[in-house]
């Protein structure tokens, strides 16, 4: 066996014909490597290999198979875990991008997802936290529109970019809140199709005006930064870091917020008014007069948002007259409460030529924010309209207090009757 | 490993880049071995090198398209398939022709200088071997030339033939107990 193995070793070195002729070795390859350049040449597309087919020829060629079998329930594992902690890490990584960054796809497409799974009644709270999103990403490019710096270092364009960017979050919040509104209807009637509470019916339309009273003061924070944004751009107009930025695009930028915060203010007053119809309505259904117990509650949420629009106002009214102190301006003070103020007139009026049905004081309450608030703009009245609204809030804890009071005293006229009537009837026996 | 890996390399940048100059580098490592592989089925130098020429090109076609070469994982396996198939289309043509061309070219050339007896009998030896060799079944002249003439471990046998490592042991073991045979029933 061995010898013929030796034989069979020896024969590429015996057998000089089974050995390729050096000459033909390189003609041929002289030959084939013109053929190989020709039909390359007559090749009209050349397929072009993407990273991906390339990954897939490079796994092919370099990971043998028997490898391939046997890591595939590792790989498979692996493949899960990636796409599970991928999607969780993208959405991560993307919650705090901004428009025009590659990730922000990914945040509102993810935000898509989130609120399609989202059921009622909890659809309109939701829609409202995307409209918070979209302020706060709003702020941001606000906030690097500012920076001097970052203007110079930009390249030409980056700025129109950016308020482009803004006008488009504009349009957006807009449109949320439009939304928000109808799903707050939805919301509504789903909640009244599972309780016949009252209160668990206005709740969620107190807790939605809750949500925008929020988001009301960082717009109104927002409003201010941009104000002052447009003060810089007009004062540096002649200056070439600023100049990549126009000074109308700016007052643009100024009134695009501006009818954000009309949108939000009417969005409120439709809110406001939902919560006093759904008491109303709920109480009527329910076979019986609207208690005056869930009167006063409903009363007393209306009393409090308006009170909260109020406060935040009368802060910025505080806020700014400190400013105005430093820098001796009290048209800016006035200019800032400008648009917060003519909004809660708004909300007022419109309850006031709108009347709620079903109840006087609803009625009354509202004519007096009205009275105190269309009067001026100063803070005087607008302190004047807090003391009012926190005066009618004590009277109703007063009444209240006076009602159980009665029904105490009610109480002791029966007990000491009672207590007399016993006594009569104990001399009567005894005598 | 290191020759293994160059050629994955090289067979890589031909798929995904059509690289002519990758091929050529393959054709420089396989082109002797390829070349001998079919000569010592077909005995014909003339013939071997235009079949060799054939495979060569016809694998580079089928290397760089992407739809028909996706799944080739070895160069080697590859082209030795390509080389077998070929030479299976050789002999049905001869065989349409009735020609037995078996024996045609198996005899040794002695050169001049090589007069010494030894020498003279070692490639009588050869003569003999080959013969032997060509009065196997396919299968076993295919493991013997790459085992013992192009000197492949039975790892490559097994990836050239698509067959397992122990069954090309089996199939080695058997067509060297037959060539054994074949040898000492010549004697």
């Amino acid at each position: 066996m061995d010898n013929i193995i030796k034989q069979l070793k020896e024969l590429k070195k015996t057998n000089a014909r089974s050995n390729a002729d050096p000459s033909w070795v390189l003609e041929n390859k002289k030959q084939l490597m013109l053929r190989i350049k020709k039909e390359k040449e007559e090749a009209s597309v050349i397929p072009a290999y993407t990273v991906f087919s390339a990954s897939i020829q490079a796994m092919n060629i370099f990971v043998s198979r028997r490898i391939v079998r046997s890591i595939r329930p590792t790989m498979m594992y692996m493949l899960i875990m990636a796409v599970v902690f991928g999607s969780w890490g993208m959405g991560v990584a993307s919650a705090e991008s901004i428009p025009g960054e590659l990730l922000y796809k990914v945040k509102r497409a993810k935000e898509g997802v989130e609120l399609a799974f989202t059921a009622q009644p909890k659809k309109s709270q939701k829609r409202l936290e995307i409209v918070s999103e979209r302020i706060e990403e709003k702020k941001q490019i606000v906030r690097n529109l500012s920076v001097k710096e970052k203007i110079v270092e930009d390249e030409p364009g980056k700025a129109d970019k950016r308020l482009g960017a803004l006008a488009s979050l504009d349009k957006d919040i807009q449109k949320q809140l439009e939304l928000a509104k109808e799903n707050l209807d939805q919301d509504v009637q789903k909640n009244k199709d599972t309780t016949n509470s009252a209160s668990e019916q206005v709740g969620i339309v107190v807790d939605f005006n809750e949500t925008v009273i929020i988001i009301g003061g960082d717009l109104q924070n927002l409003g201010q930064e941009i104000k002052n944004i447009v003060e810089k751009v007009k004062k540096e107009t002649n200056s070439t870091t600023i100049e990549k930025i126009k000074a109308e695009d700016v007052t643009q930028l100024e009134k695009a917020h501006e009818a954000v915060e009309t949108t939000l203010n009417k969005v409120q007053i439709d809110a406001i008014k939902k919560a006093v119809e759904v008491a109303v309505s709920t109480s009527e259904e329910n076979g019986k007069k609207i208690t005056e117990t869930e009167e006063k509650k409903v009363i007393q949420e209306v009393v409090n948002l308006v009170t909260e629009k109020v406060n935040t106002l009368s802060k910025n009214v505080l806020d700014s007259a400190k400013v105005e102190k430093i820098e001796g301006s009290i048209e800016i003070t006035k200019e800032i409460a400008t648009p917060g103020v003519t909004s809660s007139k708004q909300v007022a009026e419109d309850l006031l030529v709108n009347p709620l049905s079903g109840s006087k004081e609803v009625k009354e309450v509202t004519t007096t924010i009205s009275e105190n608030l269309k009067t001026d703009l100063s803070e005087e009245n607008l302190q004047d309209a807090l003391e009012r609204l926190k005066q009618l809030q004590t009277a109703n804890e007063t009444k209240e207090e006076l009602d159980s009071s009665e029904e105490k005293i009610l109480q002791e006229i029966n007990t000491q009757k009672d207590n007399t009537q016993n006594e009569i009837n104990s001399t009567t026996a005894q005598g | 490993m290191k020759q293994r890996l160059k050629e994955k390399t090289l067979l890589f940048r031909v798929r995904t880049r059509q690289d002519a100059d990758a091929y050529a580098k393959l054709y420089d490592l396989y082109v002797e071995k390829i070349y001998r592989f079919v000569y010592l089925k077909l005995s014909n130098k003339e013939e071997a090198e235009d079949i060799t020429s054939d495979i060569f090109l016809k694998t580079w076609q089928y290397l760089i398209d992407p739809e028909q070469g996706k799944d080739i994982k070895s160069f080697s396996g590859f082209i030795y398939q390509m080389a077998r198939n070929k030479i299976i289309d050789v002999y049905r043509s001869r065989s349409r022709r009735k020609e037995d061309s078996i024996d045609i070219d198996i005899h040794i050339h002695i050169e001049s200088k090589d007069n010494n007896f030894e020498k003279i009998e070692q490639k009588h030896d050869a003569e003999i071997i080959l013969k032997l060799i060509k009065q196997l079944k396919q299968e076993y002249q295919e493991i013997l030339v790459l085992k013992y003439v192009e000197d492949m471990s039975t790892k490559e046998i097994a990836n050239i033939l698509g067959k397992t490592t122990t069954s090309v042991r089996v199939t080695m073991h058997r067509a060297l107990k037959k060539l054994k045979q074949l040898s000492e029933s010549k004697k």
